[in-house]
C-alpha cells in the first residue's frame, strides 16, 4: 500500500518536473520574444524619429531655400532693373551718337562748300599778319 | 505699443564718475519709452541727493524717493519697484552701465515673445578707466547650472506683475536678493528669455563684487541659503553649501532609495597597457566598479562578441561573482546594437551605458548622477571622463562650430569659461562612453540607433531627447577614467557625418547651453 503510494508520489513528482521544465522552456522562449519585440520596438521608434528628424532637416533646408530664392528674386529683380536702366542709357547714347554723326556730317559738308573755301582764301592775309603780329 | 519699461536702481554713495556714467548711459539709451526709478538709500555724500534733485527736474521720465533712514539693498529696491509703473523692470546698479542698445534689444525680444516673462543678457564688466572685460557668454535658459551660480545676473528684465506676485526682494538675502528673486521667478515661470548680447557693463570698483569673488563673502552664504530654500520650495532634499574653492554653490542632493541600475558594458574584450601595466580593458572597468563605488543596487551586463577569450569571462566572473549577466553578440560590430539588447535584457528603471575602456574614480559616481536623474525632465546625466594622464577627455558635448567633447585636452584643474567646468549644467549631448539613462526614456525614443553603429549614436540620442523636451546633465562630480584611443581609433567618416547631418544638421553649431569653441 505504502509502496504504491510512494510510487504514485514520486510519478507525480516527476509529471511536475517535467511540466516545470516545460513552463520554464515557454517562459524563457517567451523572454526571448518579449526582446526580440522590444528591440524591434526600439528600431521602429527610432526609425520613425529619425524620419521626422529628417523631415525636420528637410524642412529647414526648404525654408533656406526658400529665403534664397527669395533673396535671388530680389537680386534678379534688381539686376533686371539694372539693365532696364542700362538700356535706356545705350539708347540715349545711340540717339546722341546719331546727333553726333548728323552734326559731323554737317560740318563736313560745310568744310567741303565752295563758299568755305573762298572765304578761307580771303582770310589768308590776316592769318598771316595775326601770326606775324603774336 | 512698445511695453513701457521701469528701470529700477537703488542708490548708495555711488562713485561719483560712475553715477554721470550710468546716468549717460540711461538717457543715451535708443529706446526712450522707459521710466527710472531712482531711489536714495539715504547716502552720506551731500552730492547724491542735490544730483537726484537735478534729475528728477530735468526729465519726467525720472522718479525720485529720498529715504530718511538707510534700510539696505532690500528695502531700497522694493521700494524703487513701488515707483515703477512700467510693464518690466530692469535692474541696473548705480555705478554700472547699460550698453545704448540695451532697452531697444530687451523692447524686440519682448514683442518677439509677448509671453516672457524673464529676460537676460550676456554682460561684461568694466574698469575705473572705461576699458571692457571678462564677457560672459551665457547659456540659454540652463536651471541646474543656476543652483550653481546666478549666472543671469545682469542685465535681468523681469515682468513687473510677477515681481510684485512673489513677494518682490527679501530680507535676509543681502548681496544675493536678486538671486533669490529670480530663483523666486524662475519657479513660477518657464517664458525665459536669453538675448545672446553683451547689454550690461558691470563696473569693478574696489569692492564691489565684479572685482574679486571674495569681495563679498556675505553674498556667497545668502546665495547659498537662498538655493537652499528654493530646493525646499520645490521638494528636493539636497545638500546645500557655498564651495569657496570654486566660488559657486555646491548642491548635492539625497538619494534615499537606490534605485536599481543595469551597468551595460559592450566589449570584445580586448587587452592594452593602462598606466603601464598590460590590463584587459573591461576586466579593469568592472573591478573598478565593483571595488570604488558607494552605490550598491546594481547589476552589470556585459554584451561581449563572438570570438571573446573565454579567461576574459572567466575573470569578469571573479571579480564580480553576483550580479553579472554576459550576453553573447553574434552580428557584426554595432555599437548600438550592443547596448540596445543589453538594455532589453534588463529590467532596471535606470541604465548605464558604459565603454569597456572606463575606471571609476569617484566613489559616489552612482550616487552623483541618479540624485539629477531623479527630476522628471532629465534623461540622461553625464560624469567628467578624464584621459589616463589626468587631462579632460569629455565635459559633455559641445555642438558650437562642430560635434566635439568639450575642453578636450584640458587640464581638470582648468575652471572654465566662468566656471562651467566646476559645475553640474545642461548640455547639448552627452558622451555613450558612461551616460545614465532613464529606461522610459529610452524606450520612448528608440534607444540608440543602429544606423550609427560606431561614431554619433550618443549625439544622436541626445538630440533624440531633447527634441521630446528632456534635459541633459553633466556633472563633474562624477568622475572616471576614460583610455578613449586605447580602445579604437577616434577618427570619424564622411558618410558618418553625412548622415548625422542629414536627421540633425540644424542642430550643429546652435548649441542652446554651449555658446563657446
Amino acid at each position: 500500500m505504502n509502496d504504491n503510494k510512494k510510487t504514485s508520489v514520486e510519478l507525480s513528482v516527476a509529471d511536475l518536473s517535467s511540466e516545470l521544465e516545460t513552463v520554464r522552456s515557454k517562459l524563457q522562449t517567451a523572454e526571448q520574444k518579449i526582446m526580440h519585440l522590444e528591440l524591434s520596438l526600439l528600431q521602429s521608434r527610432d526609425f520613425s524619429i529619425g524620419v521626422a528628424a529628417e523631415m525636420g532637416e528637410i524642412k529647414v533646408g526648404h525654408f533656406k531655400t526658400m529665403e534664397q530664392l527669395k533673396a535671388a528674386n530680389t537680386h534678379i529683380k534688381n539686376h533686371l532693373a539694372h539693365i532696364k536702366r542700362l538700356e535706356e542709357a545705350l539708347a540715349e547714347l545711340h540717339r546722341s551718337n546719331a546727333f553726333q554723326r548728323g552734326q559731323a556730317a554737317e560740318l563736313a559738308r560745310v568744310y567741303n562748300s565752295a563758299s568755305w573755301k573762298i572765304g578761307r582764301f580771303i582770310m589768308i592775309p590776316v592769318r598771316i599778319l595775326r601770326k606775324i603780329s603774336s | 505699443m512698445p511695453p513701457l519699461l521701469s528701470i529700477v536702481t537703488p542708490v548708495y554713495d555711488p562713485p561719483r564718475y560712475a553715477f554721470e556714467k550710468c546716468i549717460e548711459t540711461v538717457f543715451a539709451q535708443a529706446f526712450k519709452d522707459w521710466e527710472w526709478c531712482l531711489v536714495d538709500d539715504c547716502s552720506t555724500a551731500p552730492w547724491v541727493k542735490t544730483r537726484l534733485n537735478e534729475l528728477q527736474a530735468s526729465d519726467q521720465r525720472v522718479k525720485v524717493y529720498l529715504r530718511s533712514e538707510n534700510g539696505g539693498i532690500v528695502a531700497a529696491s522694493n521700494d524703487a519697484i513701488s515707483l515703477a509703473s512700467g510693464d518690466f523692470i530692469a535692474l541696473l546698479d548705480n555705478d554700472d552701465e547699460l550698453h545704448l542698445e540695451a532697452l531697444e534689444e530687451v523692447v524686440k525680444s519682448i514683442e518677439a515673445n509677448p509671453n516672457v516673462d524673464y529676460l537676460y543678457s550676456n554682460e561684461d564688466k568694466i574698469t575705473e578707466d572705461g576699458e571692457h572685460f571678462d564677457e560672459f557668454v551665457k547659456p540659454d535658459w540652463s536651471p541646474e547650472r543656476f543652483l550653481a551660480q546666478n549666472y543671469c545676473s545682469h542685465l535681468s528684465v523681469m515682468r513687473t506683475s510677477l515681481v510684485n506676485q512673489v513677494g518682490r526682494f527679501r530680507t535676509g538675502f543681502d548681496g544675493a536678493q536678486d538671486y533669490d528673486l529670480f530663483l523666486r521667478i524662475t519657479e513660477q515661470t518657464k517664458n525665459i528669455i536669453h538675448i545672446p548680447k553683451v547689454l550690461y557693463h558691470w563696473r569693478t570698483v574696489p569692492g564691489s563684487t565684479a572685482s574679486a569673488n571674495n569681495a563679498k563673502l556675505y553674498a556667497y552664504t545668502a546665495a547659498a541659503k537662498a538655493v537652499d530654500e528654493h530646493l525646499k520650495r520645490r521638494r528636493i532634499l539636497a545638500d546645500v553649501t557655498f564651495d569657496p574653492t570654486r566660488s559657486l554653490v555646491s548642491v548635492k542632493r539625497h538619494v534615499f532609495e537606490q534605485p536599481k541600475i543595469s551597468i551595460i558594458i559592450p566589449t570584445c574584450g580586448i587587452r592594452k597597457s593602462i598606466f603601464g601595466v598590460d590590463t584587459c580593458l573591461v576586466v579593469n572597468a568592472v573591478e573598478s566598479i565593483e571595488r570604488k563605488s558607494s552605490y550598491t543596487n546594481f547589476e552589470i551586463i556585459v554584451v561581449v562578441d563572438n570570438g571573446t577569450p573565454q579567461q576574459v569571462i572567466t575573470d569578469l566572473k571573479a571579480v564580480c561573482p553576483n550580479r553579472l549577466k554576459v550576453i553573447d553578440y553574434d552580428k557584426p560590430f554595432n555599437f548600438s546594437d550592443k547596448c540596445n539588447i543589453g538594455v532589453v535584457n534588463s529590467d532596471a528603471p535606470l541604465i548605464l551605458l558604459l565603454n569597456d575602456d572606463t575606471e571609476v574614480i569617484s566613489p559616489d559616481w552612482l550616487e552623483t548622477m541618479v540624485g539629477h536623474i531623479t527630476e522628471s525632465d532629465v534623461a540622461m546625466v553625464g560624469p567628467l571622463l578624464l584621459y589616463e594622464d589626468g587631462r579632460i577627455q569629455s565635459a559633455g558635448h559641445s555642438n558650437t562650430h562642430s560635434l566635439h567633447n568639450f575642453c578636450a585636452g584640458y587640464s581638470s584643474n582648468d575652471f572654465g569659461h566662468f566656471r562651467m567646468l566646476k559645475l553640474a549644467r545642461e548640455v547639448s549631448g552627452l558622451t555613450g562612453a558612461c551616460a545614465l539613462i532613464k529606461r522610459d526614456a529610452y524606450f520612448e525614443v528608440g534607444g540608440m540607433s543602429e544606423i550609427f553603429p560606431l561614431a554619433f549614436n550618443d549625439c544622436d540620442i541626445a538630440f533624440k531627447f531633447l527634441e521630446n523636451g528632456y534635459r541633459l546633465i553633466w556633472t563633474p562630480n562624477a568622475r572616471l577614467f576614460h583610455f578613449e584611443t586605447a580602445s579604437r581609433p577616434a577618427h570619424v567618416k564622411p558618410s558618418e557625418v553625412k548622415l548625422i547631418m542629414s536627421r540633425w544638421g540644424r542642430k550643429i553649431d546652435n548649441d542652446d547651453y554651449c555658446k563657446i569653441h
